[in-house]
């Protein structure tokens, strides 16, 4: 048969041995500077002290009191009375003193040293003035009578804190604000400025179980108001709204995807806008229209796998509303309204995404009805402490709880006949109310977690965890102390009787001694009646004393019964926690892989982006190579374009010279002809005298030749026919062979070197073929130049053979021409 | 200070006012031990008169 003990056994064995014991750290204890968790740790060991010397105070006046009531008994005349009440009195006034130094020696070491430098700082600031304030002035004012220079201006530390909620406790979370200040200062004799006092208030509030949401009915609006002011502009920007802004931030662009997959990739750009602006309110305002374009443009383009994702995520964030949503409604169990339920997460700094109502709706319905099932079986197992309302009927009660009754087991817990079992049960339930509360802290550290490493979800869990089992083992310390102040009592019953029993046998050996001595028959019968009535007394205290060392004994059973009792319900409770713990450290595990799959599906991107920028790189640099290349090759067109100029207008310039020595020639035979004409004019003029009536004779001048430019006669060209070199040849050989013969072959040379230099139409001459006249006497032309000029080098030519030979060329082309064209 | 500087010296300060308090209990204890004395001394000599007388 499977056995539960075994399993408690197990999930106790598993408890780390640092955690369990009480009273022992379990925590680092080198290093300077505190962590969270020690300065948690610290604050807790410093209220476990305060709290044992508020127990030695309070045993010391039981001492008193206890002192003064058996002066009475006893019969102390008054001056005794007197003297028991002073000394006892001074005695209470001693430990008071003493614990109330040591309580302050144990607040101070909590007490940051920087408050303590920025309180000398500020007291120069405040003129220099160091002087008390006026009591009475103070008085009408209203204000404290404790003097200015021990005014704090404190940060909200964790000292005061737990005095402001042991306040609250004693109190009432409905105190105003006025007694709150009033007993602050009675508590920790200092004046602490008063705008901190309300957030002080709302730190203290906080803590007290059952009090969040309580508003502050009792406090008068008229202070309140002011109190408000002060604490907004003391307080600009709430840590909530903090929070909130960096989770913002955070995933922005996250939220941004969520909006394209909701409205869908073909949404409008105002519809984006409009569900991003729900989504992260007036943010949306401070960013400019690139920054929303590109955001909008990052977000919709999602590949497919992270449109999964993403989808999951809406999931996950609808599981989270839930939770969300569940978490309020266990805070808040008197809301009974979606709406309200909203108002009241928005106020806590919440802004809950209901992009679909009905699903709010139902989330709060489901959480709602969830809540009350819950509600309904808590209420039907345990008495809630606080309750003011009757014990559960005897027919309700657990079977132990009766038993305990019958065995007279009740104890006194604030004017209720609890039993043990059932106090612990309450604050089991009190535990685990605070533990609901933490694991909806931690449900929410969740929520602004979304995608955090593993490491930091970790650490906020154990330290839940740690926090919780440390208040588990508190509870044993509870019924301890319980059972201790039982026996006390036993054992004070125990010591009276035993001193007042001796007190009689004392007085009974009086009596016998005056007994042996001589007695009349009245003072012998008197001595008997006061002997009688002492040994009566004897055997009742006897009976008394014997009663209290058996009740002692049973106490002393009941407490190591209720000590296993307690263990018992811790190793339950340790095993619920874990039951609670390990969905979220499965939940950290799947964050710390989506972290890494996450991780490597940015390192991918990262090396993808790396790969384009260096292919991009290199683009850049063969697109440069490419533009040199396209630079040179227009250069290169350009050159042969200007080549081609420059050979068109070379070709024009050697036509230009063919004509200008046209011109010369024929310029030089007319001005032969005028000086003829002149030398014929003047030996007539030397001959003759001219008569007066002579009439001159006609001109006898003829042009020699007509220049007609070829270039300006193109149709001239087709109209001329071709002919062949060689016939060319033959017609120059017969008529001026003599002088100079037509070498083919050199004029072949002649015209490859010139066709490819500044004549290129001299490629039209084929010399096997026929060619347009022109051409062949372009090529001619430039024949008999070079051959000038190789005779000019030669030596053995003179200007007058050039001339010579100008002349003839002129005279065969013309006469060839006549020839071929007739 | 260390945290294991600042918890030893939360348990010395307790333990100093404990001592303290302690030496107060026992003087408070003595004072009124005599008181007591001396009203039972008185108490017996009552009682013995009332006998003898």
């Amino acid at each position: 048969m499977h056995d539960w003990k075994d399993d408690l056994q197990r999930v106790f064995a598993s408890i780390p041995k640092e955690e369990a014991p009480q009273g022992e750290s379990s925590l680092p204890v080198e290093g300077e500077a505190l962590s969270e968790e020690e300065a948690k740790k610290l604050l807790e060991a410093l209220e476990d002290a305060q709290e044992r010397l508020t127990r030695a105070e309070q045993q010391a006046h039981g001492e008193g009191v206890s002192n003064s009531i058996r002066a009475g008994r006893e019969g102390a005349t008054a001056s005794e009375s007197r003297e028991v009440h002073e000394a006892t009195q001074e005695f209470e006034e001693g430990v008071k003193e003493r614990v109330r130094r040591a309580k302050k020696a144990i607040r101070d070491i909590e007490r940051p040293v920087k408050k303590k430098k920025r309180r000398n700082e500020e007291e120069p600031a405040q003129g220099g003035s160091l002087k008390v304030r006026s009591e009475e002035t103070a008085r009408e004012s209203g204000q404290s009578t404790i003097p200015k220079e021990r005014v704090r201006n404190p940060q909200i530390d964790g000292r005061l804190i737990i005095i402001g909620r042991e306040i609250l406790n004693e109190r009432g979370v409905n105190i105003t604000v006025e007694d709150f200040i009033q007993a602050i200062e009675e508590e920790t004799g200092e004046h602490i400025s008063r705008e901190y006092y309300y957030s002080l208030f709302n730190a203290a509030r906080a803590q007290v179980p059952f009090a969040i949401g309580k508003k502050r009915e009792k406090i008068d609006e008229k202070k309140e108001e002011p109190l408000k002011k002060q604490e907004q502009e003391s307080q600009p920007q709430k840590k909530p709204q903090e929070h909130h802004d960096k989770q913002e931030s955070l995933d922005i662009d996250f939220i941004a995807r969520l909006v394209v997959l909701e409205c869908g990739q073909s949404g409008s750009y105002a519809q984006y806008c409009d569900r991003l602006r729900r989504r992260i309110g007036g943010k949306i305002d401070s960013m400019s229209q690139k920054e929303l374009s590109d955001l909008f443009r990052r977000a919709s383009i999602v590949r497919h796998p992270e449109e999964e994702k993403i989808k999951q995520n809406v999931e996950e964030n609808r599981r989270r509303l839930f939770e969300l949503v569940s978490l309020f409604v266990r805070e808040f169990p008197e809301v009974t309204s979606g709406t309200e339920l909203i108002r009241i997460m928005k106020e806590r700094g919440y802004d809950p995404d209901i992009a679909n109502t009905d699903d709010f709706l139902s989330f709060f319905d489901q959480a709602h009805s969830d809540a009350q099932k819950k509600s309904e079986r808590i209420s039907q197992s345990v008495v809630h402490p606080e309750s003011t309302g009757p014990l559960l009927d005897r027919e309700q009660k657990p079977s132990h709880a009766i038993q305990e009754e019958k065995d007279g087991d009740v104890i006194d817990v604030e004017g209720y006949a609890i039993t043990p079992s059932q106090e612990v049960a309450s604050h089991l339930y009190v535990e685990d109310d605070v533990f609901s509360k933490k694991k909806g802290r931690v449900a929410r550290v969740f929520e602004s977690l979304s995608e955090r490493t593993k490491e930091s979800v970790a650490r906020i869990w154990d330290r839940a965890g740690i926090e919780y089992r440390q208040r588990i083992v508190r509870i044993p310390a509870f019924i301890e102390r319980l059972h201790d102040k039982k026996a006390q009592r036993k054992k004070v019953l125990i010591e009276d009787s035993e001193a007042e029993i001796k007190k009689i046998q004392q007085e009974l050996d009086t009596i016998s001694e005056l007994e042996k001595g001589p007695l009349t028959k009245k003072q012998r019968k008197q001595a008997q009646k006061d002997r009688d009535k002492r040994e009566k007394r004897l055997t009742e205290l006897e009976q008394i004393r014997n009663e209290g060392i058996r009740a002692l004994d049973v106490v002393q059973e009941q407490k190591k019964k209720y000590q296993h009792t307690c263990q018992e319900m811790a190793h339950k409770t340790y095993a619920v926690i874990e039951g609670i713990a390990s969905p979220f450290r499965e939940r950290s595990i799947d964050l710390e892989d989506q972290y890494k799959r996450v991780w490597q599906k940015a390192m991918h991107f990262y090396n993808d982006i790396k790969e384009i920028q260096s292919i991009i790189t290199t683009l850049e640099k063969q697109q440069k190579t490419t533009a040199i290349k396209a630079e040179k090759l227009i250069l290169k067109e350009k050159i042969r374009a200007l080549r081609t100029t420059l050979e068109q207008a070379l070709s024009q310039y050697a036509r230009c010279q063919q004509e200008l020595s046209k011109i010369q020639s024929v310029l030089t035979q007319v001005k032969k002809k005028i000086k003829k004409w002149d030398d014929k004019i003047e030996s007539i003029k030397t001959k003759s005298k001219p008569s007066p009536n002579r009439t001159p004779k006609a001109s006898t001048w003829e042009p020699i030749g007509e220049y007609t430019p070829e270039i300006e006669q193109p149709e001239q060209e087709k109209k001329e026919p071709n002919v062949s070199v060689k016939k060319y040849q033959t017609l120059w050989n017969e008529r001026f062979g003599d002088s100079l013969m037509f070498d083919i072959s050199a004029l072949d040379t002649i015209r490859r070197e010139l066709a490819s230099t500044i004549m290129p139409e001299l490629k039209k001459v084929s010399l096997n073929e026929t060619a347009p006249i022109k051409y062949i006497e372009l090529l001619l032309r430039a024949y008999i130049k070079k051959v000038i000029e190789q005779e000019r080098l030669k030596g053995g030519w003179s200007s007058k053979s050039d001339k010579k030979l100008s002349e003839r060329t002129d005279e065969m082309i013309t006469y060839i021409r006549a020839r071929v064209i007739t | 200070m260390t945290y294991k500087e600042k918890v030893s010296l939360i348990e010395k300060i307790e333990s100093e006012c404990g001592k303290e308090i302690k030496a107060l209990t026992l003087g408070y204890r003595q004072k009124i031990l005599k008181i007591f004395d001396r009203v039972r001394d008185r108490k017996i000599k009552e009682l013995k008169k009332n006998i003898l007388l």
